[in-house]
């Protein structure tokens, strides 16, 4: 959706083309002061996390005595020097030009009220919790009451707001997909508490 | 003669009502994701992939058409009603397309995308029937040399030709390519970057990443803009399709040049079907501005039919060199690969000899697909963007129910959704720094094949370099290879100069 712009520049498509809504403005971040634009870095940060990673993989791999050259750590040792060699150039990119992301448009004043951060890091912190709670509790109270949890959560981080009525509809999906695919398709979906551990 | 004795069996096994049902359903889903914001035909292959596990490989590859194709569809009739593409491929659909829509010519917009998918599709499939096996013949002459030199065009034209900027392409494709290698070797049998963990013996699943790095990663993004983006488009109404005699003679030449685009990009590994529907709709508007009708910019029909032929002759096409040579040209080729493996099949030459059964019925059901589509997508096209309707947070808590539903249905374990977790996460974080997905997957699904070829080749030559330029076929590729980078820079060049003048 956002690369429109980037695909022709000769035709930039407006947000909100057509539509007959008013743009006030556009949402406004607050300033960060070297880091404006610099939050990119991360990037560069994770690839050399990984090569990190790597590094100490080739030195601690086992190989075995006979094996033919060139072995198995040739081809990761090309990944390794790719990985630190573009995370510098990324990084020295990003540390001349930073690179904002293309704001929202307002279309209420309230859009328009200074803002911490590009990212919702509260409706991120729903969305992400829900999957943790969906790993941890799967096996022990089983797919039905997990998924719907998970449905419910991730509804909330995309702005639903009636819990009773989002659980009531995951779980609704989460029984009927458990019919369809444990039942019907004899795919393995723990049952845990609803049925008692059994089927 | 051979190739038409073995597609009508093909189609023998296809048209068996159940696996006709399996076509249909799969077209039916692959819309529907397809028409989703935000998630195209890709995520579409992605999030079924793990659904089909309870099929026959038949019936799942069959369905597998329906999906593929399904999705191209769904893309285009969302650039064209909302101005929403699901993938790249179908930005070069919305400049004309949606604004035919805007100017109340939306059925005949999606009429004309219809038609030209149709075209375009319909001509990539009789191409694959006759070319498939010559090219799996012509694949007898590949040794570990020129197969590393495939792998490594695919590997730069995607990441330089496809995106925005070539060190985010090419940092994309790395992080795939160091997924890729996680695991025990498959030559010496060292274990590789597991951690001593036994969940990473056999790699990270690619099922796993590409749902994460596709579904995941989307949704944890729509997550966390959903309270600062919203909602802008309002869906435009569309009526019955129906195309003027005028209207049919002015797209028939765009569908046909489109077509003629889009078919050599199937077997070029440039990343899919961007390059040629961008190429396709340059090609239409100089013809219209050197003809004097200059209707671009109005709504002109040539500017979406071209595209839309191009886009699916493109991706018909790309099933030739993937059941061919076994080389993914597009990240949902890649994830078919994918597929193919999960069934512990191996497309290349040895496909057609091993399971023609299977590769015979799937080249089948692209035909039956096709025609399902058409008949599905001409006259309840705008019913598919009435699913925009369902609430947008029930919408992707849905899918996210989807996704940890198909890891947990190919790996039973904990362990991958962990993983799932994890790389969503990495997935959130490409695209908020605008990194390219599709040089991951492509890294990601080519990666073994390139190091065991280079790794074969310099056996073989005793640590030689020189062995990678030694055939004919090698120094050709690199060569292409070559212009195709020398036209992408050039390209980039003066499409540079281009807003300043």
């Amino acid at each position: 959706m956002n690369n429109i712009h980037a695909a022709d520049p000769n035709h930039p498509v407006q947000p909100g083309e057509d539509t007959g809504v008013e743009i006030l403005g556009y949402e406004n971040l607050r300033e960060r002061g070297w880091w404006t634009g610099r939050a990119g870095l991360v990037v560069p940060l994770i690839m050399a996390g990984i090569a990190v990673y790597m590094i100490i993989g080739q030195f601690t791999m086992e190989v075995p005595e006979d094996v033919d050259m060139p072995g198995p750590r040739f081809f990761p040792w090309i990944i390794i020097a790719a990985l630190l060699a573009l995370a510098a150039i990324l990084a020295v990119d990003i540390i001349r030009t930073p690179q904002l992301p293309d704001p929202a448009p307002a279309v209420e004043p309230s859009d328009l009220e200074e803002r911490a951060w590009y990212t919702d890091w509260k409706a991120l912190a729903w969305a992400l919790g829900g999957l943790v709670a969906f790993i941890v509790l799967i096996v022990p109270i089983g797919w039905i009451l997990s998924a719907a949890l998970l449905f419910a959560m991730t509804a909330h981080a995309i702005g639903s707001r009636r819990w009773l009525f989002d659980s009531m509809i995951g779980l609704l999906l989460s029984s009927s997909i458990y019919l369809v695919f444990a039942v019907v398709l004899s795919v393995d979906l723990p049952s845990g508490l609803v049925f008692a551990g059994g089927r | 003669m051979e190739s038409l004795t073995s597609l009508m069996e093909g189609f023998g096994s296809a048209l068996v009502p159940i696996n006709l049902l399996w076509v249909l359903l799969g077209c039916l889903l692959g819309t529907a994701v397809g028409v989703l914001p935000g998630l195209g035909s890709s995520m579409a292959v992605a999030l079924l992939l793990p659904m089909t596990f309870a099929l026959d490989p038949t019936g799942a590859f069959i369905m597998f058409a329906g999906v593929y194709f399904g999705g191209l569809f769904g893309d285009s009739t969302m650039a064209i009603l909302m101005n929403t593409p699901g993938q790249s491929s179908a930005i070069a659909s919305t400049f004309e397309g949606h604004r035919m829509a805007t100017t109340g010519r939306a059925p005949q917009a999606l009429a004309t995308a219809a038609i030209g998918a149709f075209i375009g599709g319909l001509t990539a499939s009789i191409l694959v029937v006759f070319l498939a096996p010559t090219l799996a013949n012509l694949s007898s002459y590949f040794g570990p040399a020129e197969y590393f030199a495939l792998a490594l065009f695919a590997f730069i034209a995607t990441s330089s030709v496809v995106a925005d900027s070539v060190v985010k392409g090419l940092a994309s494709l790395t992080l795939g390519l160091a997924v890729s290698v996680v695991g025990i070797d498959s030559v010496s049998g060292a274990e590789r970057f597991t951690a001593g963990l036994p969940e990473l013996f056999d790699g990270i699943s690619i099922v796993t990443v590409t749902v994460a790095v596709l579904a995941l990663g989307e949704i944890l993004r729509v997550a966390s803009r959903a309270s600062r983006e919203r909602d802008q488009f309002k869906i435009l109404a569309a009526g019955r399709p129906f195309l003027s005699r005028s209207e049919v003679r002015q797209a028939l030449p765009a569908w046909l040049r489109g077509t003629a685009i889009g078919l050599p990009f199937g077997v070029v590994p440039v990343g899919g079907s961007e390059v040629p529907t961008f190429m396709a709709y340059g090609l239409e508007k100089k013809i219209d501005a050197k003809t004097g009708r200059n209707q671009f910019g109005k709504g002109a029909i040539q500017g979406l039919a071209a595209p839309e032929a191009a886009g699916n002759a493109t991706t018909g096409m790309a099933m030739a060199s993937l059941l061919a040579l076994g080389l993914p040209i597009s990240g949902t080729a890649a994830i078919m690969l994918a597929a193919f493996k999960q069934y512990g099949l191996q497309p290349g030459p040895l496909l057609f000899d091993r399971a023609p059964e299977l590769v015979w019925g799937l080249l089948a059901s692209f035909f039956i697909a096709m025609i399902v589509l058409l008949i599905l997508n001409l006259p309840f096209a705008p019913l598919w963007a009435k699913l925009l309707l369902i609430p947008k947070p029930y919408l992707y808590a849905g899918i996210t129910m989807f996704c940890v539903l198909g890891i947990w249905a190919t790996s039973n374990s904990v362990f991958d959704l962990v993983m799932l977790l994890l790389i969503g996460i990495l997935g959130l974080v490409m695209r908020r720094f605008d990194m390219p997905i599709a040089p991951l997957m492509i890294g990601l699904v080519l990666g073994p094949l390139a190091e065991t070829s280079l790794r074969d080749a310099l056996l073989s030559s005793n640590g030689d370099l020189g062995v990678l330029v030694d055939s004919g076929i090698s120094i050709v590729l690199y060569l292409v290879l070559i212009a195709v980078i020398g036209f992408a820079v050039f390209a980039r060049l003066r499409s540079k100069k281009q807003p300043s003048s």
